[in-house]
């Protein structure tokens, strides 16, 4: 496993390592095992390594060096980096060069931190195993007959594959739990509006949000830390008052006693795997020891989930990707086509893949005359009603634990052709999406067979504690204090 | 269920190829059936606001921003399919 940030930093100004040597066994371990993960899209060969070359430099000239600076990280191929492919796994945006960077790249390079790639996803960010992807699959490093889950499987796979210390992704239903907790790492899905969404290209715009991918929870802290705020290029961002900051020295102490869990009836459910069970469990003993009460919760309406976010997120897709039309960007079929009407519709068949092509169509019947009201308004209601599912918990409890996927990562090939069980993987993450609040996926102390994650989720803006929980078993796992 | 994806497939403004065509055909019955689920909820009988994460949108400036490259423009433009004296060409609309 790579380093920490932390371990990073201060193997850098205590001179044990430099950053150049840290980025060329990042590029060579991405060169001896991408071929067969298929977790980049693109690699930043020369930008990374010259990247690095001037952080050493600054350090050999004795200047103090920022806690971001020369850590490598993946990112995304559905968040822009300016003059760089922006593909979002599509043939659509195949040849597409991103003209600005997105909120969250500007704040990381300012912060010093050295991008090595794009990583490959689910066509446009839609699916739960990363194979919807028009460059192929991505394999999970753990099993490689197996999925990494989706979408933001590359991401996932670069940093359990240690092929980047950190991945940026992005989360509409669970795109950044489900794939952690079936790799065996962390992933973070921040509150809606935590962190500025301008630049990543959009899926569902009321779902999606950007997070971070590592080995350790403090790791997510500090990236989350480095990318929050209020922005101006995103009117759904927030502006985060002094209660809402990340004290990330605190979280690392991990002071859990005395805090209170609710464990959901609705979702310890039949059709969970017995050794998923059995791993949740082993941690809700582990939390016992540390001081964490637990108590037994309802989100009632926590089956209508996923039916509701099948309606919610293609609506918004069919929406989103109408920009898809050969016209300003992205394959064309301008010259083939002898009206206008016929670039559109032979640009959209050319370019997009068949989970795409399945959620417009869905997203357009349910938005169409006649089944609006019946279909998505109804669903917006529910929706109302599963975030005050939540408001009532977190009356009572400071989290709720569940598992984040029922099973460990399936066989590539296994689902790609039944949509509705590929829809249920994210039976876990959708609820968390739909009511805006922040999830987190641990990996459990299980040490044996393939990675099982857990998943916290708090309030709204409550990533302290949701943090502060997770940690706590990082540190089980890794020892107090060895960040 | 009550649908005809080539109505849809116009709606949306993509050509369906026969095998995407019985694909959909296929998919839309199960898919239409699960999220069916929502309608054993009893809605009418109470009042329930619908929800959004989303208020609107702020006016974005390209012009002189600090946030962009100033060759921006010149950038879009590059990404354009078909460019005539700086201008993007499109298939007329009306027919003269």
């Amino acid at each position: 496993m790579l380093p920490s940030i932390e371990q990073l930093h201060r193997s850098y100004i205590n001179s044990n390592t430099t950053v150049k040597k840290v980025v060329e066994d990042i590029l060579n371990a991405i060169q001896s095992k991408d071929k067969e993960i298929n977790s980049y899209t693109e690699v930043f060969v020369e930008e990374s390594l010259q990247q690095a070359k001037a952080i050493d430099a600054k350090l050999a000239r004795g200047e103090k060096l920022g806690l971001l600076e020369g850590i490598p990280i993946s990112v995304k191929d559905a968040i822009l980096i300016e003059g760089h492919k922006a593909t979002a796994s599509s043939r659509m945006l195949e040849n597409y060069t991103a003209t600005y960077n997105a909120t969250v790249i500007t704040k990381l390079k300012e912060a010093g931190a050295i991008f090595v790639g794009k990583t490959n996803l689910d066509e446009f960010a839609m699916g739960a195993s990363t194979e919807n992807s028009a460059f192929g699959p991505t394999r999970n490093p753990a099993d490689t007959n197996r999925v990494p889950g989706g979408s933001s499987g590359g991401s996932a796979a670069s940093v359990a594959g240690d092929m980047a210390v950190i991945s940026i992704g992005s989360d509409t239903g669970g795109s950044i739990r489900q794939p952690a907790s079936l790799t065996g790492i962390v992933g973070l899905k921040p509150t809606y509006g935590r962190v500025s969404r301008f630049g990543l290209i959009a899926m569902a715009s009321s779902l999606d949000q950007i997070g971070p991918f590592a080995h350790r929870v403090i790791d997510t802290a500090h990236i989350l830390q480095a990318i929050e705020g209020k922005d101006d290029m995103d009117a759904t961002s927030v502006y985060l008052d002094s209660s809402h900051l990340l004290d990330v020295e605190k979280i690392s102490q991990a002071d859990v006693k005395g805090m209170k869990v609710g464990i959901p009836k609705e979702y310890f459910i039949d059709g969970i795997d017995t050794d998923v069970r059995q791993a949740i469990d082993e941690v809700i003993e582990a939390y016992k020891t540390l001081g964490v009460e637990f108590v037994e919760i309802s989100l009632p309406h926590t089956e209508y989930a996923v039916p509701t976010y099948y309606i919610i997120m293609p609506a918004e897709v069919s929406t989103n990707l109408a920009r898809f039309d050969g016209i300003r960007y992205g394959l064309s079929e301008l010259q083939n086509s002898q009206d206008l009407q016929e670039v559109y519709r032979a640009s959209r068949a050319k370019g997009f893949g068949n989970e795409p092509l399945r959620r417009i169509m869905l997203g357009t019947y349910v938005l169409s005359s006649g089944y609006y009201s019946s279909y998505y308004g109804k669903a917006k209601q529910v929706q109302n009603m599963i975030r005050q599912d939540f408001i009532n918990a977190f009356k009572e409890v400071d989290a709720i634990i569940t598992p984040t996927s029922p099973h460990t990562a399936f066989n590539i090939g296994e689902k790609i052709n039944d949509p509705v069980s590929m829809y249920l993987e994210d039976i876990f993450t959708v609820a968390t999406n739909l009511a805006g609040i922040p999830g987190i996926s641990v990996p459990t102390l299980s040490t044996s067979g393939l990675p099982i994650g857990f998943q916290l989720m708090s309030n709204h803006f409550q990533e302290q504690k949701l943090l502060t929980l997770a940690q706590a078993i990082d540190n089980i796992r890794y020892g107090k204090f060895n960040n | 269920m009550d649908y005809d994806v080539n109505t849809i497939a116009k709606l949306a403004h993509i050509n369906l190829s026969s095998e995407r065509n019985s694909m959909l055909n296929q998919d839309f019955g199960s898919i239409l059936e699960y999220v069916n689920t929502l309608t054993s909820l009893d809605l009418e009988s109470q009042t329930i606001p619908t929800y959004h994460t989303q208020t609107l949108r702020e006016d974005i400036a390209l012009d002189n921003n600090p946030r962009f490259n100033k060759n921006i423009k010149e950038n879009i433009i590059q990404e354009m399919p078909l460019v005539e004296e700086g201008y993007l060409v499109v298939k007329s609309v009306l027919k003269k």
